[in-house]
């Protein structure tokens, strides 16, 4: 991959491709069932210059999600990514171009008639190109002046924009969450794009008050949509979204509470699949079917006492997504038998959006976007994480909790002591892993393997 | 079931055959060039001493700077994990372990169960090991086994300001130029290594009882200068320290399904 070339998109394009692949394979499940199975080996244990363009692709579909039902699921998945990288290079198109920060949930948007870009989902596209692309990006945007502490979903971002990867906006959508990275980070985003942007207040409570205020954020937000895009906010549109997304939270949801089942008939791979897709197109067709094809499949296993894998020997509890490892969830279910069970970011809790009218609408929207993965925890105190963790903790039968850390995350990594304290009490060995989601120059992939086997093998665990 | 565990340090490689949670035998050599006869050596040492043969051991399992560098193991694992380990085996009441090697001063908190839970090492080159007491000890012409006896003997140690153990060794012998005693050059290398080690003490949060491994656990002048600075009594292990990375890593072996043959 050359970061320098004068072809805009290339890297989008590469991830295009492996997309419509998947996609293409996906109409003959079977057939992408041993497609899989004859590359996973190739790409299980480390990234060679042969596997380098599809073996992230390969290893984010996981190890577990094998049987036919979740094959078809991951087609109809890569069916809507694909549908989004071709929006994002279209260059031809004449339909606003809209960025929308990933921690904001995108069915305003969709209820629009434009094209949307979000900005950090990039650091995921460009781990299809191989991890030196995300490097060569994340270094591009630090020689421009990001500081190296920035996370690197948010270097990323500015990285794409100045390697010719991201297309022109006419509106950017941010907010005051996650954290100060990426709230920062677009500042840097609009001050070289010159484009308007809105920034979503996120309320630090959760009470009525924070909710109404959150709210009335996302009024004024269609308010600004509506005149920045000369544009009027399509209700029904809005409706038949709404209505999937209840659809597919429902699903989704019931998958979580599956996992606490022994031996767990899902992981949370589909969950984390879900949502990277959320962030492109929450609410579409294509996600509601893929959320039922999985819920289904899962389903079945429970009814039948099955577990994903062929034989569930550890049950993880996780936090934080090991992007750039992603390698680390079939790695670990082949070799150890160990399953994700739960985790802060694929675990789905939200409340169903009523549909009757726009004010119950966008109540409830602004509901359903504050117990968002990451908005939920990350927006106020330590006490938002601590007692869902309890509550994991009490409910999935874990038998370790992983704390996979992102550099980026200073938020996370002050939450350390009280995991441990939190695991101590509760006799559940833990693991601390320093890494990074993007940026593999972090800490070697080899190196996270190594403490992995350390971990398991002295808490007896394999 | 007899497993083996060998650990390949920066310094010496040492192997340990256990069985259950005895010791059978144990055997140390220096590193030297031809590190595969080494540890072949070693290990057939061990088995000698212990008074059986290869193929009674069903397990092996490396540890140790050069762990990937024995052939046959079943697994490696970290020093720190197996030192942790035959900590607790030997002195349930073991919550921290000081292991100073060849390169490395590393500290490891133990939980209740025995697991290994955090560590801290010193990221400052050599300056803070057995290697650089050997280098000094060697530059002063004091024999390594008699270090302790010249250290007790200082009336005023000399502080080592230097933070690499090159810069380090060359102030040393600016020292033995400038006229200073011999004893108390070897106090100063003593305290400036257990000023490195009481330090990543401190930060750890150490709780006791405190256990000393590697190497410099066999130099008493260091132990008690260790003691005196942290306010701690530190506890003697009934094997060789230098041996317990070896002895953890086969303890850390009679876990799991054993092999069929022997190793």
């Amino acid at each position: 991959m050359n970061i320098h070339s004068s072809e805009n998109f290339s890297i989008s394009r590469a991830a295009l491709r492996a997309s419509s692949m998947g996609s293409l394979f996906s109409r003959y499940p079977r057939a992408l069932g041993w497609v899989k199975r004859l590359m996973l080996p190739l790409a299980l244990e480390k990234e060679t210059a042969f596997n380098r363009h599809f073996r992230f692709f390969i290893l984010m579909a996981g190890y577990a999600m094998s049987n036919t039902e979740d094959i078809r699921a991951l087609g109809v998945l890569s069916r809507d990514f694909q549908d989004y990288l071709e929006n994002v290079i279209d260059e031809t198109s004449d339909k606003p171009m809209v960025w929308s920060e990933w921690n904001l949930s995108n069915e305003i948007l969709r209820a629009f008639d434009v094209r949307q870009y979000v900005p950090e989902t990039f650091a995921v596209v460009a781990q299809m190109a191989g991890s030196d692309a995300a490097v060569d990006i994340i270094e591009l945007a630090e020689e421009e002046g990001m500081a190296p502490e920035h996370c690197s979903a948010a270097k990323t971002a500015v990285g794409a924009l100045l390697a010719n990867e991201a297309p022109k906006p006419d509106v950017i959508i941010s907010s005051s969450h996650p954290c100060d990275s990426v709230t920062s980070s677009y500042q840097a985003l609009q001050y070289m794009t010159k484009a308007p942007m809105f920034v979503v207040d996120t309320p630090y409570w959760d009470d009525d008050q924070s909710f109404k205020h959150y709210e009335n954020n996302l009024w004024d937000l269609v308010a600004f949509l509506e005149t920045n895009l000369n544009q009027k906010l399509d209700w029904d549109k809005l409706r038949e979204v709404c209505e999937n997304v209840n659809i597919t939270n429902h699903y989704l949801q019931e998958l979580s509470e599956m996992s606490r089942a022994v031996p767990s008939p899902t992981s949370v791979e589909p969950l984390l699949l879900h949502w990277l897709g959320r962030m492109a197109a929450f609410g579409s067709p294509n996600g509601m079917k893929f959320a039922e094809l999985v819920h289904n499949g899962a389903k079945e296993r429970l009814k039948k006492k099955q577990s994903i894998i062929s034989e569930e020997k550890i049950r993880m509890i996780w936090y934080d997504v090991p992007l750039v490892f992603a390698p680390l969830f079939p790695w670990l279910e082949k070799k150890f038998g160990a399953v994700v069970v739960s985790d802060f970011m694929g675990r789905i809790q939200t409340v169903p959006i009523d549909t009757s009218s726009k004010e119950t609408m966008i109540r409830d929207l602004a509901r359903t976007h504050l117990y968002c993965t990451m908005v939920r925890h990350t927006r106020g105190p330590a006490e938002f994480y601590m007692e869902e963790f309890q509550k994991i903790i009490e409910e999935y039968s874990g038998d370790c909790f992983i704390f996979m850390g992102h550099q980026g995350c200073k938020g996370g990594w002050a939450l350390r002591k009280l995991f441990r304290d939190v695991c101590r009490d509760a006799r559940l060995p833990s693991l601390f892993v320093s890494s990074d989601i993007f940026d593999k120059r972090h800490v070697t992939e080899e190196e996270v393997k190594r403490q992995f086997e350390d971990f398991f093998r002295s808490n007896g665990l394999a | 079931m007899i497993s083996a565990g060998i650990d390949v340090g920066t310094r010496f490689v040492k192997a340990c055959i256990v069985k259950d949670e005895a010791l059978l035998g144990c055997a140390i050599e220096d590193v030297s060039r031809d590190i595969d006869r080494v540890i072949g050596r070693v290990y057939q040492k061990a088995l000698d001493k212990a008074g059986i043969s290869k193929r009674h051991v069903k397990r092996l399992v490396s540890t140790g700077y050069g762990a990937k560098l024995v052939k046959g193991k079943s697994f490696s694992m970290s020093c720190t994990h197996c030192v942790a380990k035959a900590a607790f085996v030997l002195d349930p009441e073991v919550r921290t372990v000081l292991d100073c090697g060849g390169l490395f001063i590393t500290i490891t908190s133990i939980d209740e169960r025995g697991v290994f839970e955090r560590t801290l090492s010193n990221d400052k080159c050599a300056a803070g090991s057995g290697k650089f007491l050997e280098m000094s000890a060697q530059a002063i012409e004091i024999p390594f086994s008699s270090i302790s006896q010249y250290a007790e003997r200082s009336k005023e140690p000399y502080l080592v300001s230097s933070n690499c153990a090159v810069f380090a060794e060359s102030e040393v012998i600016t020292q033995v130029n400038y006229g200073r005693e011999n004893t108390d050059i070897i106090a100063g290398v003593l305290k400036s290594i257990a000023g490195r080690a009481a330090t990543l003490f401190e930060r750890i949060q150490a709780q006791d009882k405190v256990a000393l491994a590697g190497g410099l656990a066999t130099v008493t002048a260091f132990s008690s200068m260790f003691e005196q600075m942290t306010d701690r009594k530190t506890v003697s292990l009934p094997i060789p320290p230098q041996n317990l990375g070896a002895f953890g890593a086969g303890l850390m072996a009679q876990q799991g399904k054993p092999s069929r043959g022997g190793v």
